[in-house]
């Protein structure tokens, strides 16, 4: 079936079999950033915006994502510029294999105006941080977010 | 990979029944948050998928004397809703990315034993409308509910929304191992408190049966009374008698019942 995803601004028509993720999709254009985690919808490493809300891609047939606007990772703008810059600083990545979800649902995060670190670390609770290195993240997304 | 199956996507309510009705091997597809997983796990599998996720007439949510809200609603648009009970329900479901693309309407559908939705539904007394291929139906929650993933519904039968009145007083009370896992028990309380005594309180939990259940006795142990603690704490013991937990590994049956008794006190105290 062919379908229209608009990644990080840019067009892409890909013609997809029903039963492929959405995860699978966008890593075969090129947008390696999204990860594999769990594929069990746990780990939340593969969160992409769509449509401007957080989803774990592994989750998402891409035939549901037809003609949705996805952000991933390396989407850029001021926001999630200061976000990178924020997790270098305060060392919000050790192996890194989350960065990409953790940068995705802070970007939503901060977007929607997260006012508590309560509300932070409630809107990262989708995504695992194996390395446990929560707390250097949560710091990082409270700066970029000005609390 | 997700063995392959047929992918159908339809417009409108009664394209979605047609091919639902007509295809033995056919399941809508909502949000998918539940169905997604369970075709990876080969739990469940469908030769056709029958995607209604843009079938505009299930996406409502009216806010009158009556709360109406379509089967397509997804969680994250009842985190901010003016009905307290219904955000104080919504923001408990899994986690952010789940509630984005789950809905209401599939998760009564789907009528997993420890969804959320299902016993919220049953202590507010919702009304499930139904479409199907001999029209529409309205089927009192108590009755739809049939057991682990069973519901009332037909074949070729769609949830199309649910209708209740928003509770003047309610609460929600989860515990989970982890933040987004389900839970391990949940009281729902939907009451009404009127010059200190209650006038009716329809009180639902999860993880004391093997589906949503009323607490029936607790129901009538608070009816007419004022809320004062020693009547929580006969309430909260009542919840824990009536109770048959499951046990599985997430927890014990005692540790369920034990939860289930601070799960009731904590909900009546929000009152």
């Amino acid at each position: 079936m062919k379908i229209a995803l608009r990644v990080n601004g840019v067009l892409h028509e890909v013609d997809v079999e029903p039963r492929k993720l959405l995860v699978h999709v966008l890593r075969e254009l090129g947008y390696k950033s999204v990860r594999v985690g769990c594929d069990t919808a746990t780990c939340g490493a593969c969160t992409v915006l769509m449509d401007g809300r957080p989803v774990k891609s592994c989750n998402v047939l891409a035939v549901q994502a037809d003609g949705a606007e996805i952000y991933t990772a390396d989407y850029s703008d001021e926001v999630m510029e200061k976000l990178r810059d924020a997790f270098k600083r305060h060392h919000a990545a050790q192996c890194g294999f989350c960065t990409s979800g953790m940068l995705t649902t802070a970007y939503y995060l901060v977007r929607r105006g997260v006012k508590s670190e309560e509300e932070v670390v409630e809107g990262l609770s989708g995504v695992l941080c194996r390395c446990t290195g929560y707390q250097n993240i949560v710091n990082a997304v409270k700066e970029v977010a000005g609390l | 990979m997700i063995p392959r199956f047929e992918y159908i996507r339809v417009f409108s309510l009664p394209e979605a029944v047609d091919v639902l009705s007509r295809r033995e091997d056919a399941a809508p597809l909502a949000g998918g948050q539940s169905l997604i997983p369970m075709l990876k796990l080969r739990v469940a599998s469908y030769g056709v998928l029958v995607d209604i996720g843009r079938v505009r007439e299930l996406r409502y949510l009216r806010y009158g004397d009556v709360v109406e809200v379509g089967a397509l609603v997804r969680h994250y648009e009842l985190e901010e809703s003016p009905c307290g009970f219904l955000r104080g329900v919504a923001v408990r479901i899994g986690d952010p990315q789940v509630r984005s693309l789950g809905t209401v309407g599939g998760s009564l559908a789907h009528a997993d034993p420890f969804g959320d939705w299902p016993a919220a539904m049953l202590a507010l007394g919702a009304v499930v409308k139904t479409a199907g291929p001999d029209g529409a139906r309205e089927v009192a929650i108590d009755d739809f509910v049939k057991g682990p993933y069973q519901t009332a519904l037909e074949r070729g039968e769609l949830v199309a929304g649910l209708e209740f009145r928003c509770p003047p007083r309610g609460a929600y009370v989860k515990f989970a191992r982890r933040h987004n896992d389900f839970a391990l028990t949940a009281v729902a309380v939907a009451a009404e408190v009127k010059e200190g005594h209650v006038s009716w309180a329809r009180v639902a939990a999860l993880g004391a049966a093997d589906r949503p259940v009323r607490l029936r006795k607790v129901e009538a142990l608070l009816s007419g009374v004022p809320l004062t603690a020693d009547v929580i704490a006969s309430a909260a013991e009542a919840a824990a008698k009536e109770a048959q937990p499951p046990a599985d590994f997430r927890a014990s049956a005692e540790y369920r019942r034990a939860l289930l008794s601070v799960a009731v006190k904590r909900a009546l105290g929000r009152l």
